[in-house]
């Protein structure tokens, strides 16, 4: 068999010269991984599928060698190892180089549209399709809380009808969030309650704003009574997260350019974020807006001013909130607060300012629960193992709820919860602190009785 | 191999893996050419067993088969060791990764080879013990890799490398045997030390699939100094002044100004960006002992030259020094986009001497090399940066390297300290072996591989020619024929 040309750099170099990388991928973020091998045990693939080629080692290895045309970016085994990263980007913060694997995955991601069935039809239902447009949304919204209204999630339980629907599971097992018809959206304007410290946007996002309406509440509320006037652009928009992280870079480009005109001209001291995902995204404009050549610049001015809730609650000094909720909470670190954005501590520290409740650590808080945006859609078994995980150290931590901070984990392992038949609901950690400050909205039971 | 051979010889294995876990297609091959040497070199097949059972069928198919056999688990290997350079067949250790047994009362565990090294440590921690070497990449390397190696780590200097804590191995053998060495449940020492044999010997003589290890209770307390020093010299003399004041600490580490930078660069560790050279010293034991011994140290230091001497006030700081020194290889990726690092050996006393020859290559050469090594041990790792796209530069540093390892075996030192020699050091292995040493070497190897299939072109000195036949005999074996030393039988 004639052996495929080796990536023997070194050698190959001299013989043949520097070779071109393909445009699209910058080759000096690609070479910053010196192939040491350290990420490996972090990673949630290749914990699951014990193959080198779904290593982050193995996925940079694979990204050079196509940046270098040794393979080819549409060989289906490239696109079968590249879709089948979580992209929780675990493997960032073990890597002593530096990598910026999410950046690099991203790109390889943007080369090669996936060709697989499944894959094409999520990205254009759910990325391309609905997300974007603030009309369908509201009106995939309606359906959602109509069906949940027409007890639609427990007939599909009991029938047992979930098991073959496809997105069955997400329908039969909703998350705790809220149930009521979404009321008003929230004003242009909350204002500062006590002494006047900062003015900030607040993103409400897309799938954050139709299915945890009560969140976002609950964050502005917050938000005022620590003294910030929270300012919510009249243009509902989608940050492009979802887009970005699964390669739609057109998608994420224009989506970008949006987010930043919503939130400009408003003399805002920050940009508040609730969704993980959304924050990361939005830390990372410049990289969206890479192709931009006008628009870059300004995407790095913007990212500056994005901030995730906690850390910006906790940076600028939280209130004690001072209703007790006597609760044993684990709090799930989202992948992309803990690894995209660094963000680990503020979300703890937030949760230890209220009364009564009890933080406890559970093992392996910081691995991907397995929703990794739209993962859990388009590729259900690997994405079912890493949350089969998860359940099992929720279990064994004794928490009696779970907090989190970024809607996908909050769905993904709600579903979960529900379906191995416990009652230990998992809301944001933004809800616990509009809780502890008073909001009256709905609450979990679990919550009630903590609270009564 | 040609196509035919490889999908027989697939057929078959796939018989004992299943299907996902033998496979031959190219493109997946391109995946296990590397590990973390400079070095490449094709697989045909890869095999990720799930048993030991499992793994002993695989390396006889393959012997029947006369194929070469290399094993790789974490591939973070700076030495080549884990590279197929004859290709054949790699397995892997990506599923036997389970702790098997720990028994703290009598200071054992028991594990399958693809066991992170940190991963034991971290499970044996709640139980107050642990796993005493500590390599830098101990959060990736596996108790099998360190096996092969005979791993060290900056706290080997006072407790002993991976041979000090090995007490037996069930080892597959290209016979198809599975036997276990030692191992017993009570220290023994009957017969010949196996054991020791196969400790370090890079997979050339059969693969470990069960490996009992002594586990140690923590230290109560461990207290770690960051000396800092105005240049290389006087940190490398300090060294020996330190051991000559009485003390032997757990750890002495010295990182110089480049290295320093790039850690910093990773890690914000804490280490002080304008010092000519760092030593990390750490003692243990009970807190009395420790505060006596920290002190002395201290003063040693001190006495030795350091301009400043600090102590980790708390566990966050120390760990944060650790994790600094711990991620200076991988942090040479912040300076440079490709590094060469060796393993060089020298006495203690000769450090000053040697570090300077280095400086003086570097200058000579143009190229930047960095220090950070275990001191104490006297086992030096020059890294040297190169960019690999650009032309010449790989073969450059290739001579560099030879020519550092050779300052290091002329010092009275040796080529590897506990990296192994893997394929990248197997020439230089001559400078600190004659061709009788070898022979013996060889000869013991082969009472298990007659056929030298285990991890062929490793350790020996040898030619392997890209493109070419595999040669698998050492180039001192037409020596040996002509002597009438073995037979055809036994040398391939």
């Amino acid at each position: 068999m004639a052996e495929l040309a080796s990536l023997d750099f070194k050698r190959q170099i001299d013989r043949d010269g520097v070779p071109s990388p393909a445009a699209g991928i910058d080759m000096d973020l690609v070479r910053d991984c010196i192939h040491c091998g350290l990420c490996l045990p972090k990673c949630p693939t290749f914990r699951t599928l014990h193959h080198e080629g779904d290593s982050p080692r193995g996925r940079m290895w694979q990204i050079k060698e196509a940046a270098l045309g040794l393979v080819a970016f549409d060989d289906p085994r490239f696109q079968a190892h590249i879709y089948q990263c979580f992209n929780c980007r675990a493997c960032e913060t073990a890597c002593p180089s530096g990598v910026q694997f999410g950046a690099v995955m991203e790109m390889a991601r943007a080369m090669t549209p996936p060709q697989n069935r499944r894959d094409r039809m999520v990205r254009a239902i759910l990325l391309n399709g609905l997300l974007p447009h603030p009309r369908r949304l509201r009106i995939a919204g309606w359906l959602y809380r109509a069906a949940r209204a027409a007890r639609l999630p427990g007939l599909l339980r009991r029938s047992g009808a979930w098991k073959v629907l496809p997105l069955g599971k997400f329908a039969a097992f909703p998350p705790v969030g809220d149930r009521t018809p979404r009321r008003q959206p929230l004003p242009a304007l909350t204002a500062a309650q006590g002494q006047r410290r900062a003015r900030v946007g607040l993103l409400t996002g897309c799938i954050q704003d139709e299915m945890f309406h009560g969140t976002n509440r609950r964050t502005a509320l917050a938000l005022a009574r620590n003294g910030c006037d929270v300012v919510v652009p009249e243009a509902r928009v989608c940050c492009g997260a979802l887009a970005s992280h699964a390669g739609e870079a057109k998608t994420a480009e224009r989506l970008a350019a949006r987010t930043m005109d919503a939130f400009s001209g408003q003399q805002l001291d920050a940009v508040v974020v609730n969704a993980a995902g959304c924050g990361s995204n939005m830390k990372e404009y410049e990289l969206q807006l890479r192709n931009d050549a006008q628009r870059r610049e300004a995407g790095l001015a913007f990212s500056r001013t994005v901030k995730d809730a906690s850390e910006f609650l906790v940076e600028l000094g939280l209130q004690p909130p001072t209703r007790r909720i006597t609760l044993r909470v684990a709090y799930q670190d989202p992948c992309h607060l803990v690894h995209g954005q660094k963000v680990h501590q503020q979300p703890r520290q937030a949760l230890k300012m209220i009364p009564g409740l009890e933080l406890v650590e559970m093992k392996e808080s910081d691995w991907c629960c397995g929703s990794a945006g739209v993962y859990n859609l388009t590729h259900p078994e690997i994405s079912e193992d890493a949350l089969a995980w998860k359940i099992a150290h929720i279990i064994d931590s004794g928490a009696q709820l779970i907090a989190s901070a970024n809607p996908g984990c909050i769905l993904q392992i709600s579903m979960g919860l529900q379906r191995a038949g416990r009652d230990i609901p998992v809301v944001h950690v933004m809800d616990l602190l509009g809780w502890a400050y008073g909001d009256e909205g709905q609450k979990p039971p679990v919550v009630r009785r903590a609270m009564a | 191999m040609d196509a035919a051979d490889r999908e027989q010889l697939l057929a078959r294995l796939r018989g004992v893996v299943g299907e996902r876990y033998a496979f031959a297609d190219p493109y997946e091959m391109r995946l296990y050419q590397y590990d973390a040497s400079p070095e490449t070199a094709l697989p045909d097949i890869v095999v990720i067993p799930g048993t030991a059972a499992d793994v002993a069928r695989v390396v006889k198919i393959c012997a029947d088969a006369q194929v070469p056999i290399t094993a790789r688990s974490a591939a973070s290997s700076l030495a080549g060791g884990t590279v197929p350079v004859e290709h054949g067949v790699v397995i892997t250790f990506a599923r036997m990764d389970r702790i098997l047994e720990i028994d703290p009362d009598n200071q054992r565990a028991v594990v399958e080879p693809g066991v992170v090294n940190l991963a034991l440590s971290q499970a044996l921690k709640p139980l107050g013990y642990y796993y005493v070497p500590d390599p830098s990449s101990q959060g990736a390397c596996t108790i099998g890799g360190n096996v092969g190696t005979n791993a060290g780590g900056p706290h080997t200097l006072l407790y002993g490398v991976t041979v000090n804590h090995v007490t037996g191995l069930e080892l597959a053998l290209p016979s198809g045997a599975l036997v276990q060495v030692g191992g017993r449940k009570a220290a023994a020492a009957s017969g010949y030390d196996l054991t020791g044999l196969f400790v370090g010997s890079e997979g050339t003589m059969g693969i470990a699939t069960k490996i009992w290890v002594k586990i140690q209770p923590l230290p109560p307390v461990q207290k770690t100094l960051m000396a800092v020093y105005p240049d290389v010299e006087t940190a490398s003399n300090a060294v020996s002044a330190i051991v000559r004041s009485g003390i032997l600490p757990a750890a002495i580490e010295m990182m110089d100004k480049l290295s320093i930078q790039a850690i910093e660069a990773a890690s914000h560790a804490g280490y002080p960006l304008d010092a000519g050279a760092v030593l990390l010293l750490e003692v243990d034991g009970i807190p009395e002992l420790v505060d006596e011994l920290g002190e002395r140290m201290a003063k040693a230091c001190r006495e030795s030259g350091a301009t400043e001497v600090r102590v980790a006030k708390d566990e966050a700081e120390r760990q944060a020094l650790w994790k600094g020194r711990k991620g200076a290889f991988s942090a040479m990726g912040r300076l440079s986009p490709d590094f060469y690092v060796m393993d060089g050996v020298v006495p203690r006393t000769r450090l000053p001497e040697t570090l300077a020859k280095i400086d003086a290559i570097s200058a000579r050469t143009g190229f930047k090399i960095c220090n950070v090594f275990h001191a104490g041990d006297g086992n030096l790792h020059p890294l040297v940066l190169f960019d690999a796209f650009k032309p010449g530069q790989y073969e450059a540093v290739l001579r560099i390297g030879d020519e550092i390892l050779k300052l290091c075996a002329d010092a009275g030192g040796s080529v590897t300290g506990e990296h192994g020699i893997g394929l990248e050091k197997r020439e230089n292995i001559r400078y600190v072996f004659s061709d009788d040493d070898l022979e013996v070497m060889d000869r013991i190897r082969r009472v298990f591989d007659p056929h030298g299939l285990m991890n062929p072109g490793k350790v020996f000195p040898g030619e392997v020619l890209e493109g070419s036949a595999p040669s698998r005999a050492p180039d001192h074996a037409s020596r040996r024929a002509a002597a009438g030393i073995g037979g055809d039988d036994v040398w391939v």
